[in-house]
């Protein structure tokens, strides 16, 4: 399967699921979680403590063979880092890397989400993925909150 | 027969025009003569903070979509009790040219709600655009406080979510607190104290080491051991954060915790430490800078937290 295709028709819970990381009744209360709190399910499904967050680096690796990236070693752009609001980077679990020409390079510990996709991708602009851990993407964007405060 | 027909099209080819025209330059030539054309203008009323070009489109996505396949209907409701003869292509090419329009004005309705949508791309044309610089500065300040409308929206559909959010929140059975990466444990902790110290606040900090280390937590810096989350699970203060300093060796913390409640806290721990014959856990637990003023030895060695 392309890999867009991959990551436009799947979601995260529906990708554990085949794995066999997730039961239905344990899916259905972080579902509740996450309807309660907001937030994205790469956290939740960590939080929950359903798998570790270097499993699911690993599973999604295997999965969609998209790079990995160190997050906290990127600087981004100021100009690029105000496209992006923190309410967005938060519910959409991303951080903006880079922007070359019309390639805009974003991390992201959950690559299956058809919205964070759509949402940035026009005629223009076009997006390459990389995969983070979760706790090194919730420290870079405590840290970028804190430069910013 | 000819004739009526010519008139009938004409008839209806001048109402379409001038549903456009009125609504998108506010002309008053035709109002009288023009009903739906005046409907539309009172509902245009609620729009008018839109860019000019996204009204545009929209009125003309209302005509295409809604007046062409009236107007089709009429004509041919009109021509069918009149009981007039026209052509069966004729009636076929007209029904595919109203459903040809019809498909172009949802084309169009979709690209201004997407115009709206996109806000973004869409003042960065509004900007570029050189054919606006005759109401530019008009065209501007609508736009500005359309803006400004829309934030205001926005924040209230935010509050209504969070509200709902409170009300709907139900205790949540458990949850891991957040893992920060082994790399960066014993600086953010050493800034957090300092944090504290010139705050004077109270920071609470909790060390957990196991002389039982799994493989699996030897290999996984991620990995939080079984005993770790029971350990979890079980006491009344939650940390802010976790981290491993090494395998089988975790420390948390928690902002603004009193003395007292670190106590308590050390106290639940020893007893389910008893209970559950632990032996092979330390744990400490104390409040910075209240309990331990100098913490010099947190900051050269992290090892010394074994203290108790």
């Amino acid at each position: 399967m392309n890999k867009s295709n991959l990551l436009l028709n799947n979601s995260l819970n529906d990708f554990l699921k085949s794995k066999n990381y997730l039961e239905n009744n344990m899916l259905k209360e972080i579902q509740r979680v996450r309807n309660d709190e907001g937030g994205g399910w790469a956290g939740h499904f960590v939080d929950s403590g359903c798998l570790t967050e270097n499993e699911l680096l690993r599973l999604i690796i295997e999965e969609t063979g998209l790079p990995y990236i160190p997050i906290l070693g990127v600087t981004p752009p100021d100009q690029l880092l105000n496209e992006f609001t923190f309410d967005f980077m938060k519910a959409f679990e991303c951080f903006p890397v880079d922007k070359i020409g019309h390639i805009l390079t974003i991390a992201t510990p959950n690559p299956f989400q058809q919205e964070l996709i759509r949402s940035r991708q026009t005629a223009n602009c076009e997006i390459e993925l990389f995969v983070c851990r979760v706790s090194e993407w919730r420290e870079k964007i405590r840290l970028v909150t804190q430069k910013n405060n | 027969m000819a004739f009526l027909q010519f008139l009938t099209v004409n008839f209806y080819l001048i109402v379409i025009y001038s549903t456009i025209y009125y609504n998108s330059l506010n002309t008053f030539v035709i109002k009288r003569i023009y009903v739906p054309g005046a409907i539309m203008k009172r509902k245009s009323r609620n729009i008018f903070m839109l860019p000019r070009d996204i009204r545009i489109r929209l009125v003309i996505a209302f005509s295409l979509m809604a007046v062409i396949p009236l107007l089709a209907t009429i004509y041919f409701v009109t021509i069918y009790l009149s009981n007039i003869q026209i052509p069966v292509l004729f009636i076929k090419l007209t029904l595919l040219a109203s459903m040809i329009l019809m498909c172009a004005g949802f084309i169009i309705m979709r690209s201004c709600i997407w115009s709206i949508i996109d806000i973004a791309h869409t003042t960065d044309q509004l900007i570029v655009d050189p054919m606006r610089k005759k109401s530019a500065n008009d065209d501007f300040l609508r736009f500005e406080h359309f803006l400004l409308y829309m934030e205001d929206q926005i924040y209230a559909a935010k509050r209504i979510l969070r509200t709902k959010r409170k009300i709907n929140s139900h205790v949540r059975a458990f949850k891991l607190p957040t893992l920060i990466p082994s790399s960066l444990v014993k600086n953010r902790l050493i800034s957090l104290t300092k944090k504290a110290e010139i705050n004077c606040s109270q920071l609470g900090i909790f060390a957990w080491k196991s002389s039982n280390v799994s493989k699996d937590e030897s290999n996984d810096e991620t990995f939080i051991p079984l005993w770790l989350i029971n350990f979890l699970k079980d006491i009344t203060i939650t940390p802010d954060a976790i981290g491993r300093l090494s395998p089988g060796y975790w420390i948390g913390w928690s902002e603004n915790k009193s003395v007292k409640e670190m106590d308590e806290y050390l106290k639940s721990v020893r007893e389910n430490i008893s209970s559950n014959n632990l032996n092979n856990i330390t744990t400490v637990a104390f409040s910075h800078p209240s309990a331990h003023s100098d913490l010099s030895f947190l900051r050269n060695s992290i090892e010394i937290l074994e203290i108790d």
